[in-house]
């Protein structure tokens, strides 16, 4: 009898909620339908000052957190920041474990890497909206930022997220390669052309990688596959429309020029055949069809290696963009920034992201080793930083047409997207086997698709 | 009298209550007080919002294709494993109850799976079930295809290592439960010419029953606990033929959707609680029954 009646009680306990209704709630005071900030925001209020900021920072991070948070000790006096060092997985951890229980930092600062699948956190509805912040702002516009990079951060009409630098897929040639391989820079620009030339290229030098850069000297088709569909601008699953978008043909195209440059049996540990250090032995850097700097495409043009022995051997670099399998150019963003739902201290908060996306912190250099900029990698989203961030005081750094060449170049995405590396590893599981020649296309990626239908679905 | 006899009472009432307490607290501060929490996050909107919404969330997880999915590859995997393990270790049990001589040697050896460290059976059965495995080679070598063993086989890899852990366990138990059935009911069967079959099915099995109880009892959790093997073994995106409900809830725990982790879990607690309610249910209509 008592057995029965806990029964009961529980599962009452578990019915009656539904009888209390149910429904998406939303701000009481936002009107409905109002995305974009396009939107009217006249409803909207900025947070009162609490006077107080929490801020986590770890080492990778240092460089941009410390000159901002002296900015705005400079510029904010009367508000106390509370700063928190962390060791970079213990960043990660108390993030993931604090945020979302409604505690950790007013302001979020993240890479790829720290939030497993930011398109799936940016869901479940743990950062504030920035739309109506830049909206009622008057010393802030989002029309002083790359729109395209800037967009990459809204979701379901909401600003949950706002990078602040980007990288793009840059990618460095010679015209003597070029001419080698009968191609025009001008054909290259396509997806199609791309996926031509490198055809043409694999003919004529069936032994050497696809891309050249230090990260890929050990396991190249990995980097293959890791570049190869971030430049594409696959992004797998539309989490707006809840479902999967993948176009199948782009997507094998993408692998078979994997699949082409796949050789197990590449041997990066051969430091004579690194072209960086090759010089004298004269061979492999005319036999690299792509010069790609994964660690960013600033530091390519003003320090890589590869772009100074082309100017001392007179050889001339010719630049472009990777298109994506649109014909537009995917950047990728870099260090991003959002502030917590839950967060009791938005107003400074914001004021901080304000100084993240200033002139000078976005165009700041470290007067230290390398003069490197604040920003670290990538290139800044404020549109008036772009020179100056380039800028490393060396006989490298762009000047004229040059440079307006170049901002032009780069700053020419179309859309930003930061894959999570969930794909990766389903790419590597699911696809390999087709790469390695041991299975056929079909079997490989109707696997790789039931798994990208799981994952979307949890 | 009556007074005397109910402060008694009431003090040996408070008295047991104090020494319940340390285990009461510590059964509240980790299981109660978690269980509120996770319960009232699985009827909340969001991550960022606390707003009641009812069965909605439970709505959105059981309309999910990966819950469902999850769900079935659970309740295959029960209902294949459970079954399986029950009447391998009650036949291994039985077998060794009449030609047991060094009964401790063969204790040791059947609890000894239990107590190998994960990572050595994971990189064990990763050796024999590879695709360049042992197994692949015996069956090409007998002319057989190789199998895809953390593919569509995936499933009888997880019931294999299911078994080969756990079986010695419930052995042991059932042995201890053999034990305990009086010897002069099979012998008085045999005079009355009973067979081994009647013996089993109307000595044996009724005398083990309790047992065999508590044994399904502790291959349900066992069960459950099977996920870190396979987790380890095939990753947090397995194959969908082993895609089980601690799968769901693992990854949306890495995804920090506590929404649907909590849902999950709540869903998890009402079905292992009905089945271990019906296990105790039939108990209790068994003593019932026996009165």
């Amino acid at each position: 009898m008592k057995k029965r009646i806990l029964s009961l009680m529980l599962a009452l306990a578990l019915l009656l909620p539904s009888l209390a209704g149910c429904g998406k709630s939303k701000d009481p005071a936002k009107p409905d339908g109002q995305t974009g900030t396009e939107a009217d925001y006249s409803w909207f209020s900025m947070p009162g000052d609490t006077g107080k900021l929490v801020v986590y920072t770890s080492a990778e991070y240092h460089s941009l957190f410390d000159p901002a948070v002296r900015i705005f000790h400079r510029l904010y006096p009367e508000i106390e920041i509370s700063s928190q060092a962390c060791g970079e997985d213990e960043y990660r951890t108390l993030l993931r474990a604090e945020v979302p229980a409604g505690g950790g930092p007013d302001l979020v600062l993240f890479q790829s890497s720290t939030f497993p699948d930011i398109y799936k956190t940016m869901q479940i509805g743990l950062f504030e909206d920035l739309n109506p912040y830049f909206a009622v702002d008057d010393e802030i516009a989002l029309s002083e930022f790359l729109g395209p990079v800037m967009d990459g951060g809204v979701f379901d009409g909401e600003r949950l997220v706002v990078p602040l630098n980007y990288d793009v897929p840059l990618i460095m040639t010679t015209e003597s390669i070029l001419a080698e391989l009968g191609m025009s820079a001008e054909e290259l620009r396509t997806c199609d052309g791309f996926c031509v030339g490198a055809e043409r290229f694999h003919e004529k030098y069936p032994d050497t990688t696809l891309f050249f850069d230090m990260a890929q000297a050990y396991s190249p088709y990995l980097y293959d596959i890791r570049t190869l569909y971030k430049n594409f601008g696959f992004q797998f699953i539309d989490f707006e429309a809840g479902e999967v978008d993948i176009d199948e043909g782009r997507f094998r195209q993408c692998m078979d020029l994997v699949k082409l440059f796949y050789n197990p049996d590449y041997d990066g540990s051969d430091m004579s055949k690194w072209d960086i250090y090759g010089y004298s032995a004269g061979e492999g850097l005319n036999q690299r069809f792509f010069m790609y700097d994964d660690c960013s495409a600033i530091d390519f043009m003003s320090s890589n290696n590869c772009r100074q022995y082309l100017n001392f051997v007179g050889e001339e670099p010719v630049f472009f963009l990777q298109s994506d399998q649109h014909d537009g150019v995917t950047a990728e963003m870099d260090f991003c920034v959002a502030i917590p739902k839950a967060s009791p201290n938005k107003a400074a908060a914001w004021k901080f992201l304000k100084i993240l996306l200033s002139d000078e912190i976005q165009g700041g250099h470290d007067n230290g080793y390398g003069n490197g900029i604040f920003l670290q990698i990538g290139f800044p989203v404020r549109l008036s930083a772009f020179r100056s961030a380039l800028d490393y005081g060396n006989e490298l750094t762009p000047v004229g047409p040059e440079m307006d060449a170049f901002t032009e170049l780069v700053q020419s995405p179309t859309q930003a997207l930061l894959i999570p590396q969930v794909y990766r590893r389903l790419i590597d599981e699911h696809i390999m086997p087709y790469i390695r020649g041991e299975k056929p296309w079909d079997d490989c990626y109707k696997k790789f698709l039931g798994a990208v239908e799981l994952y979307k679905d949890e | 009298m009556k007074q005397h006899h109910l402060s008694l009472r009431s003090k040996d009432a408070v008295t047991g209550f104090l020494f319940t307490l340390p285990a009461l607290v510590g059964l509240g501060m980790f299981f109660v007080v978690p269980f509120g929490i996770t319960l009232k996050m699985s009827l909340s909107e969001s991550m960022g919002s606390s707003k009641f919404v009812g069965l909605k969330n439970y709505q959105d997880v059981l309309k999910s294709a990966a819950f469902r999915l999850a769900a079935k590859n659970t309740f295959k995997f029960f209902g294949v494993a459970l079954p399986c393990i029950l009447i391998l270790s009650l036949l291994i049990a039985l077998l060794l109850f009449r030609n047991l001589k060094k009964y401790d040697i063969f204790r040791t050896f059947f609890v000894f799976p239990l107590v190998l460290p994960v990572s050595s059976v994971v990189l064990f059965f990763q050796i024999v079930f590879s695709d360049l495995g042992v197994v692949n080679g015996v069956l090409e070598h007998l002319g057989m295809h190789a199998a895809d063993w953390t593919g569509e086989q995936a499933f009888w890899v997880l019931l294999i290592l299911y078994l080969w852990k756990n079986t010695g366990y419930n052995v042991v138990l059932f042995l201890a439960a053999l034990n305990s059935v009086p010897p002069d009911l099979y012998e008085a069967a045999a005079l009355d010419g009973a067979g081994w079959w009647k013996k089993l099915t109307r000595i044996t099995l009724p005398m083990i029953a309790p047992h065999t109880r508590f044994i399904l009892v502790i291959s349900i959790v066992n069960l459950f606990k099977s996920f870190r093997e396979a987790y380890i073994l095939f990753g947090d995106h397995p194959d969908q033929s082993i895609y089980m409900i601690q799968h769901f809830m693992n990854n949306n725990f890495i995804n920090l959707n506590y929404i649907r982790l909590s849902v999950g879990a709540a869903l998890v607690f009402l079905v292992i609680f009905a089945l271990v309610g019906l296990v105790l249910g039939l108990r209790d209509k068994d003593e019932g029954g026996h009165e």
